[in-house]
């Protein structure tokens, strides 16, 4: 069995700005302005091996989740592949295809909306296993309590509504629900964002002790970097839609090669018993609708040079796993640092 | 020292409903100094954010301040009229509320809304206002500040809504600014430009700020001094980086260690929910979900006990155990 559960190869994906009767006439008359297209995710490649987890992480509107949507086949890539174990879902026969969708699952943002207001706990999660026959009817009740009492929530949630549960039980439910189809693959886009620190931690340990008991892998989208650093084996980090910087957590945290990562990377709250002084990227993140040429961070980079205003820069690799996509040769700026 | 700006001695506020009080605030009291930037953690339903409220007199029925003053200006912002809190709201103290979409008015335009802050408390002309209102918009980082003074709310990504908001707070320089929470929803890059301009306006023009939060390590960078509120109560207060070196309160190290820190192996998991606040409390309020609670703990209420600048409510303090 191969390592590879998972891999996006050259991924893209473009929304096309829908503006109305009027426009869309106009544009047939030749008199209208053109589509205005937002490249979300921009010609993303990435893996996600079995029983690892991959922490995605960039500001809102980077991407991020439009590529965990694309990953788990809620959206279709505009471009390039999805493959499932080495097969593309989007040339699967319909059957394969509906199993192999079935085994990525997702566990959204914001618990208050994620979850049906009128549906029982209890249903909510067994719902898919039984529709896809993983569970029989009979059996749906047991099974519910089972998956509910893998993620630490009490038998007697089973017949309440989601409004009587707090953000943390809540979030216990999504994640039953994801799990209780035996994925291979889970998403979280933001699962811990709109939690309290406490109840982040509460979920944060929940998924560090399900992972090392089942064997599924998991993709965490966030924008936290202390939260990705603490449950991420490798991260990769986006910019406008593209990867600018991947490697494993470690190799990441200690010598982050471009200069978004580290810029990120300063601004990230510390628990230091010492004031500091905020130094925030200047410059604002730039309308995805009309992109900076060549490198798309060169407007707020403070090592910019002439060829990055024009040229854009390939991701390279600077050592095991751990790939950048900057001009900047960092051994020879290290040097210039050392003298 | 100078004298402090505000002056909070023993408040409470209660939430009434169908004969049953819930006593949410339960006998706060501190200082504020022109400068300083103090912060206030807890958990959701700890009574952060209603403290918050009314310090402003904000609370409306059924729930009010049920005893205790709030000293601004030798006045009592608890007991004045609405025509005098309407000089000091949004004026001498402004606050900054979490979400954005809720402050703002969806109907008016960010230029509109915003120079009426100006115009409603300061005798200037419409073209002073629209210059202090651009120059507000430019420090917060809203880019062609003029052009976007047209814009509506609608227009505006959820940063920039925020932004637009704590520009607002910062238009009459008040002496004092309350902040709920107000970058929990946003970016760390975003949040990171935001802290940087209050650090900026309390070091500068001696802005005190009062900064709301549930995250220490958000507040161990930028306040000077930290209060801890569990339960309606300040369970522990002190300067940030005592309170970040040498806890005393169970809960101030369990709120901490939940948070994952580079090297941290295991996150501290505080089991359980703060408790119902319709009682009385009989013994500690923490004791069910504290680690080191013993018997006494049920029985007895604590006081706020240490050094002057570092009280605990606790009866067996982290520090005092440390050293026996």
């Amino acid at each position: 069995m191969s390592t590879t559960l998972l891999e996006l190869c050259d991924v893209s994906r473009v929304f096309t700005r829908n503006d109305g009767a009027f426009d869309s006439l106009a544009r047939r008359l030749g008199v209208g302005r053109p589509l205005e297209n937002l490249v979300a995710v921009d010609n993303v490649s990435m893996v996600v091996n079995r029983g690892e987890t991959v922490g995605i992480v960039g500001e809102s509107g980077c991407g991020k989740s439009t590529l965990g949507r694309v990953a788990v086949q809620l959206l279709a890539p505009s471009s390039g592949k999805v493959l499932f174990e080495g097969k593309d879902i989007a040339t699967l026969p319909v059957e394969e295809a509906r199993r192999a969708r079935f085994k990525l699952q997702m566990v959204f943002q914001n618990p208050y909306t994620s979850l049906n207001p009128r549906r029982r706990v209890g249903e909510t999660v067994i719902e898919a296993a039984v529709s896809h026959g993983l569970v029989a009817k009979a059996d749906a009740r047991d099974a519910a309590i089972k998956a509910m009492g893998r993620v630490g929530l009490k038998p007697d949630f089973i017949d309440r509504f989601p409004h009587a549960l707090s953000g943390g039980q809540r979030q216990r439910v999504g994640i039953a629900r994801a799990l209780a189809v035996d994925p291979a693959c889970v998403v979280f886009d933001e699962a811990v964002a709109a939690l309290d620190v406490s109840i982040q931690a509460q979920i944060l340990e929940l998924l560090v002790e399900l992972r090392q008991n089942a064997s599924f892998a998991s993709v965490f989208i966030s924008h936290d970097l202390n939260v990705v650093r603490y449950i991420a084996d490798r991260v990769v980090i986006l910019y406008l839609g593209r990867v600018v910087e991947t490697a494993s957590t470690a190799t990441l945290f200690e010598k982050p090669h471009h200069p978004y990562s580290q810029a990120l990377m300063a601004e990230a709250p510390e628990l230091k018993a010492q004031k500091r002084i905020f130094t925030p990227i200047v410059g604002e993140l730039p309308s995805p609708l009309s992109p900076p040429s060549g490198c798309q961070f060169h407007p707020r980079c403070p090592h910019a040079m002439p060829r990055c205003k024009t040229e854009q820069p390939a991701l390279r690799q600077l050592g095991d796993g751990h790939f950048s996509a900057c001009h900047l040769d960092m051994g020879q700026a290290d040097e210039k640092h050392a003298k | 020292m100078a004298e402090p700006i505000l002056a909070v001695s023993g408040l409470c506020t209660e939430v009434v409903s169908d004969e049953k009080i819930a006593r949410i605030v339960r006998d706060v009291s501190f200082d504020l100094y022109p400068g300083e930037i103090l912060g206030v953690v807890g958990e959701s339903g700890c009574g952060k954010s209603m403290m918050g409220f009314a310090l402003l007199n904000l609370l409306d029925p059924p729930a009010r301040v049920a005893s205790g003053s709030v000293s601004f200006a030798g006045k009592d912002i608890t007991r004045l009229p609405a025509e005098a809190l309407r000089t000091i709201r949004g004026n001498r103290i402004a606050m900054i509320f979490q979400d954005p979409m809720v402050s703002l008015n969806p109907v008016l335009t960010i230029g509109e809304q915003m120079m009426e802050a100006v115009l409603a408390h300061q005798k200037v002309s419409r073209s002073v206002a629209k210059a202090r209102t651009i120059e507000a918009l430019e420090m917060v980082g809203i880019p062609k500040p003029a052009e976007r003074l047209k814009a509506y709310p609608h227009e505006f990504s959820g940063g920039m809504r925020q932004r637009v908001v704590i520009a607002t707070a910062f238009l009459n320089k008040p002496d004092i600014i309350i902040a709920d929470e107000p970058t929990t929803a946003l970016d760390v890059t975003i949040q990171a430009q935001i802290l940087a301009e209050v650090q900026k306006m309390a070091a500068q023009n001696g802005t005190a700020v009062i900064w709301i939060s549930h995250d220490m390590s958000l507040l161990s960078g930028l306040a000077d001094r930290v209060m801890v509120m569990y339960a309606g109560q300040i369970v522990e207060s002190g300067s940030t980086a005592s309170i970040i070196e040498q806890p005393n309160h169970p809960y101030t190290r369990a709120l901490m260690g939940a948070i994952p820190v580079p090297g941290r192996e295991k996150l501290e998991i505080l089991r359980g929910f703060p408790p119902n606040l319709l009682g009385e409390f009989t013994g500690c309020a923490f004791a069910p979900r504290c680690p080191l609670a013993r018997d006494h703990c049920d029985l007895e209420r604590p006081e706020a006990r240490g050094p002057e600048l570092t009280h605990a409510r606790c009866h067996y303090p982290l520090q005092e155990g440390a050293h026996s």
